[in-house]
């Protein structure tokens, strides 16, 4: 009898140190591995519950290791998935050139054409500020970092400013995360959009027309626009501006900003390209005007409109997605050396379960004999 | 002489291509162009704008913007292009009217200059499927 336990416990301490996998499974198929390995073992030994093989410790250890790494995976991809959409919202700002380039050149013509006259215009003339309306662009979903938040602040922050001034001011909100804050809060909201995943010319016009008919109408004396212009993949600044009225010199002295994805070894960056103003186009003498130059203006301050906000759309879609690869990044990093750090705390488990594993087996048998 | 017709909106190019006359729907009634047409430059209302080539004719709808003409170059910069979707002659009838009540019962002056808006191009879709059909 004594020799029989002696030799079954040599067997199971056997099995633990040849078969140190055997310590990641539960505690019930310890046995069954073990009868694997030494299928001569008899019955009794099988049924001998392992119940010492980790403490709870361990296996928590062990289930945080997992779920930590499963995290990280799904914050690579979704990094990834960041990146590869960063590019097609820079090909959407490149397909937006060939307008913008042919209303600036067509605009500065007819400004040169009108020789400095004053444009009395609707959409040019500054009014005493007694209302103003907020146009505060965010983003639809969350995990990305501060990019929301930053906006929702400075928006905040910029209507309690209003406020102070005894200006009245109310939103026009673009994006689920904007319209959830400041609805909850009770801000005065004109109208909301969604910013979906890439802007297109009708939701800018969409945008525009509330914009224009605003303003137009009286309901509010200036638009202001808060939206997060694009710096770089690792940098990106709330900013807000006038939308409108506008001013005529501010069109056609602007020139146009490019951003383009590159991957340098592996890392992605992003380059910035400054574009010239689009030369004034020269008009031929015999030019005919349909309708009255100021009233050809007129008809191009829309478009304009449009072409702004499209583009600022763009440059907040943009921003979002960089945040999101930036935050992403950070979120692998840490779940990788949070990995790391819990894989040495669980084999330090392992070992100390394994020697204490071998005290008891020796001190069994010695006090035996 | 060929003529060029480009139509741009503020994230691509609609079309880009060669014409054979091309109508206009210009703020002060429609304009036609045909080749060796002197330069102009005209502003655009929301309405159809129609090309033809090779005897056939293709309708778009434009919401509201600018023409130019130069050298039987013909740019036109619009807001937005509709689709041209086979809604039928009585539905597009039935938004026109709605769209007129909608005007008519307009109380504010910003409620007025929505409507008006939604007007044209319930009038404009109307005329499209007219003249498709």
């Amino acid at each position: 009898m004594r020799s029989f336990c002696i030799a079954a416990l040599l067997a199971v301490a056997s099995a633990f140190t040849t078969q140190p996998t055997s310590f990641t499974v539960k505690t019930a198929n310890v046995g069954e591995r073990a009868s694997g390995v030494f299928p001569e073992q008899s019955s009794a030994h099988r049924t001998r519950k392992a119940t010492i093989v980790m403490d709870g410790k361990a296996n928590a250890i062990r289930d945080r290791i997992t779920s930590v790494k499963n995290t990280r995976k799904i914050t690579m991809a979704m990094k990834l998935v960041a990146a590869a959409k960063v590019r097609r919202a820079q090909d959407a700002v490149l397909a937006t050139r060939p307008f913008s380039e042919t209303l600036q050149s067509v605009f500065g013509g007819l400004i040169q054409r009108l020789g400095g006259e004053s444009v009395d215009l609707p959409l040019l003339t500054e009014r005493e500020v007694k209302k103003v309306t907020l146009l505060v662009i965010t983003g639809d979903r969350g995990l990305c970092g501060g990019y929301n938040s930053f906006m929702i602040k400075k928006a905040e922050a910029r209507f309690n400013e209003l406020k102070k001034n005894g200006v009245e001011a109310d939103l026009i909100l673009v994006g689920k995360k904007g319209i959830a804050y400041f609805e909850r809060r009770g801000f005065p909201i004109r109208k909301k959009y969604e910013t979906g995943q890439n802007p297109t010319a009708k939701q800018a016009l969409a945008i525009a027309e509330e914009v224009s008919s605003t303003f137009l109408s009286g309901e509010s004396d200036a638009v202001e626009l808060l939206y997060t212009k694009f710096v770089s993949l690792i940098a990106s600044s709330p900013s807000i501006r006038t939308l409108v009225p506008f001013s005529a010199s501010d069109i056609t002295a602007k020139g146009d900003e490019v951003f383009q994805l590159t991957s340098e070894s592996g890392q992605f960056g992003v380059e910035r390209t400054e574009l010239d103003v689009a030369a004034p186009q020269e008009f031929p003498n015999d030019m005919i005007f349909e309708q009255d130059p100021i009233q050809i203006v007129n008809a191009i301050l829309p478009l304009y409109l449009n072409g702004q906000i499209l583009r600022t759309l763009q440059e907040s879609v943009a921003s979002e997605l960089a945040a999101r690869m930036q935050s992403m990044q950070s979120a692998s990093d840490n779940a990788g050396s949070l990995a790391k750090q819990l894989n040495l705390e669980y084999n330090r488990a392992r070992q100390a379960a394994v020697t204490q594993e071998l005290l008891e087996i020796v001190s069994g048998a010695s006090a035996l004999e | 002489m060929v003529m060029n017709i480009r139509v741009l909106t503020p994230d691509r190019v609609i079309c880009s291509t060669t014409a054979d006359e091309v109508v206009l729907p210009g703020l002060t009634g429609q304009v036609g162009v045909l080749d060796g047409h002197a330069a102009l430059i005209t502003a655009l209302e929301t309405g159809l704008l129609r090309i033809k080539l090779n005897d056939k004719w293709t309708p778009i709808i434009l919401c509201g913007g600018l023409a130019e003409i130069d050298r039987d170059r013909v740019t036109v910069l619009v807001n937005d292009v509709e689709e041209l979707t086979d809604i039928g002659l009585s539905e597009a009838t039935q938004e026109l009217e709605k769209a007129t009540l909608a005007v008519e019962n307009a109380k504010t002056s910003k409620e007025r200059l929505d409507a008006s808006v939604e007007l044209k191009k319930a009038t404009a879709r109307l005329e499209a499927v007219n003249y498709l059909s």
